[in-house]
């Protein structure tokens, strides 16, 4: 499952990409003007996923959904797909406490 | 040795006539010529050749040469085979009379039959099977024919059947090429035409070519009791098309149920046949092939009347047609497979968009709501104005974010621009907002005239831009979108462009849901897609959609 995406890593450029959720990563591709980026987030490394709705941190008024890990906190809203973010966001929470079953037994 | 001049004449005639024969690749031609030099040959008036049929009793075809069109008029229906004629089928040997009338197996002539007195008639053998004789009469100045006249023109028909056998190698040859050629077409089809009335058609057309048959109709069921023509070529085939017949009482239906092929040779005779419909065609013979796809037998094609001589399809007819029929059965049956994973997927997209509808209403609307009855609350317990007015404010803060989300929803759900002011508005507000989010640029130009499209059309158009632009987001790393709206031979067209890294659109794996979705929404209004795109070199999708 893929989703068009513009996400930033800690604060920097907005890139304008894609969004798959593998079966053990978010993984985010795309380009900052013509600079390509890639970023691999595993859902073990992921400590929180949510939807932030407060003004300030909404990008052009949208609510943004927001993935804090050791790696890196990214802030993501999607481009077009009604309720795509919040759903993002559930699936995200879904693979990462199928990840930490895993990493318990 | 040497021959008299007139012998050697002869002989050399004989020589020009074989050389002439093997020049000649169609069996008509053949025979034709065939008849003319027996003629020349033999100083004989009259001549004629004439074809046994598969009964080995009568003769199915006659050519001739000395009798005129008037004469050949007044004689009427060319002979069967009786009387004299019909000695040489039974008896496949040469037969030399001074004169026919004496002959007491004569049957006399017709009214209006020019007066023939010496014959001379030589049997054609094929392999040793007679396949028709040689009719000479006549001989020039009132002669009889005479042995080496006989001798001449046994040469001649051994030269003859040897021509003959090549030209129906070479039209059976010539068939199997067109045969060939027109499967080959048919095959192309498959694999490339989405419309299935076109592609049964196309089907319909080449068998009846094929055939040689005066219509040729492919039916399939409608509903359970009813068969609908889908595809028909020939005579009156406009007229046919869509029309429906019952399933019980016509010879269609019943193939359909048993499922094997039947000729007809008379359809008075076949209490099968819908006499109605039969007559209403004006169909004397009939061929009727089913559908067979998996084993499950989905629809049938009928051949009608074979032009010629003989309205009769043959058993080479009924394998062609059965070969052209198996096609037309995989064209249906992928159809309705097709038909039937296009209604999943509309199902499935359905379901995906109310389920996120329906988080986005519970989850953000919902919780925004809830949101804002705290905030009245806090409102009613504030303990002094200035708590009150904080209050207020955080809760008018709340309620405006929230309409806007309802609003951005509504939206993305059916841009309202659409249905108010058409295409141009709702994309212009669309490109904006997409530069807005996602900083590509957007070149958004129209050149359409400002009368409204059909519904459809706008709608159609409006989503495969926005799909068009949600895959340049998640694909092209692009920096500018350019849009174009155009109209050109009675169609419109979106063209959407991007700068970016480009595809090889020859890799089925880069087709993503997103272009299969256009193609489907394109499809439906008998629309095209074009995808245009190489590595490094940026992507143009066009989008044409026919207006009336």
């Amino acid at each position: 499952m893929s989703y068009a995406v513009i996400w930033t890593m800690d604060g920097g450029a907005p890139h304008a990409g894609k969004l798959s959720l593998t079966a053990s990563a978010v993984v985010l591709e795309g380009s900052s003007g013509r600079a390509p980026a890639r970023l691999e987030l595993p859902y073990a490394a992921i400590a929180s996923a949510r939807i932030a709705r407060t003004p300030a941190e909404r990008i052009e008024q949208r609510p943004i959904a927001i993935l804090e890990s050791e790696l890196a906190t990214v802030r993501f809203t999607t481009v077009g797909g009604v309720g795509a973010l919040t759903e993002i966001v559930e699936l995200v929470d879904g693979h990462r406490a199928d990840s930490h079953a895993v990493a318990a037994c | 040795m040497r021959l008299v001049p007139e012998v050697r004449d002869r002989m050399r005639a004989l020589v020009e006539a074989g050389i002439a024969l093997t020049s000649e690749l169609s069996l008509d031609g053949v025979l034709q010529r065939i008849v003319e030099a027996a003629a020349t040959l033999t100083g004989a008036r009259y001549a004629a050749l004439g074809v046994i049929d598969a009964s080995g009793s009568r003769l199915e075809r006659f050519i001739t040469t000395g009798v005129d069109e008037e004469t050949r008029r007044e004689i009427g229906e060319p002979p069967h085979g009786r009387g004299i004629l019909g000695v040489l089928i039974r008896e496949a040997r040469p037969l030399r009379l001074r004169d026919i009338a004496e002959d007491p197996r004569s049957v006399g002539f017709p009214p209006g039959h020019p007066p023939m007195k010496s014959f001379l008639g030589v049997p054609i053998l094929l392999r040793g099977v007679a396949y028709g004789n040689l009719y000479l009469t006549e001989k020039e100045g009132d002669g009889d024919f005479d042995e080496t006249d006989e001798e001449l023109v046994t040469l001649l028909a051994g030269q003859a059947a040897v021509a003959v056998e090549n030209a129906r190698l070479y039209e059976s040859a010539m068939r199997w090429s067109r045969q060939l050629e027109s499967l080959n077409e048919v095959g192309n089809a498959l694999a490339t035409e989405t419309d299935l009335e076109r592609l049964l058609t196309l089907i319909a057309e080449r068998l009846l070519e094929l055939l040689d048959a005066r219509i040729v109709v492919v039916t399939l069921p409608a509903g359970p009791e009813e068969l609908r023509i889908a595809a028909a070529a020939g005579e009156g085939a406009a007229e046919l098309q869509g029309t429906t017949m019952r399933r019980a009482g016509s010879k269609s239906g019943r193939v359909l149920e048993r499922g094997h092929a039947e000729r007809v040779d008379s359809v008075i005779d076949d209490l099968e046949v819908a006499q109605d419909v039969a007559r209403r065609l004006g169909v004397r013979t009939g061929l009727f092939v089913p559908l067979v796809a998996r084993d499950r037998v989905i629809g049938v094609i009928a051949a009608h009347d074979k032009l010629g001589r003989d309205a009769r399809f043959t058993d080479d007819d009924v394998r062609l047609a059965e070969t052209y029929a198996s096609r037309a059965a995989v064209a249906v049956d992928l159809s309705e497979r097709v038909a039937r994973d296009a209604l999943r997927h509309v199902v499935a997209a359905q379901e995906l968009e109310r389920r996120r509808l329906a988080r986005e209403l519970h989850d953000e609307t919902g919780q925004a709501l809830t949101s804002v009855l705290l905030g009245l609350k806090a409102v009613e317990e504030a303990s002094g104005p200035e708590e009150m007015r904080a209050a207020a404010a955080d809760l008018r803060e709340l309620v405006v974010q929230t309409l806007q989300d309802v609003r951005r929803l509504a939206v993305e759900l059916r841009p309202k621009a659409l249905d108010d002011f058409g295409l141009v508005a709702a994309l212009e507000r669309l490109t904006r907002s997409f530069a807005e989010q996602t900083g590509i640029a957007v070149d958004f130009h129209s050149a359409l005239p400002p009368e409204r499209l059909p519904g459809e059309v706008e709608t159609a158009l409006y989503r495969i831009v926005q799909e068009a632009l949600t895959n340049v987001v998640k694909h092209a790393r692009a920096t500018q979108v350019s849009i174009l709206l155009t109209r050109r031979n009675g169609s419109v067209a979106a063209v959407v462009e991007d700068d970016g890294r480009g595809f090889d659109p020859d890799d089925t794996r880069d087709e993503g849901i997103g272009l299969v979705g256009m193609r489907e929404r394109v499809a439906l209004l008998d629309g095209r897609i074009e995808v245009e795109s190489r590595p490094g070199a940026g992507t143009s999708i066009i989008a044409e959609v026919p207006v009336s």
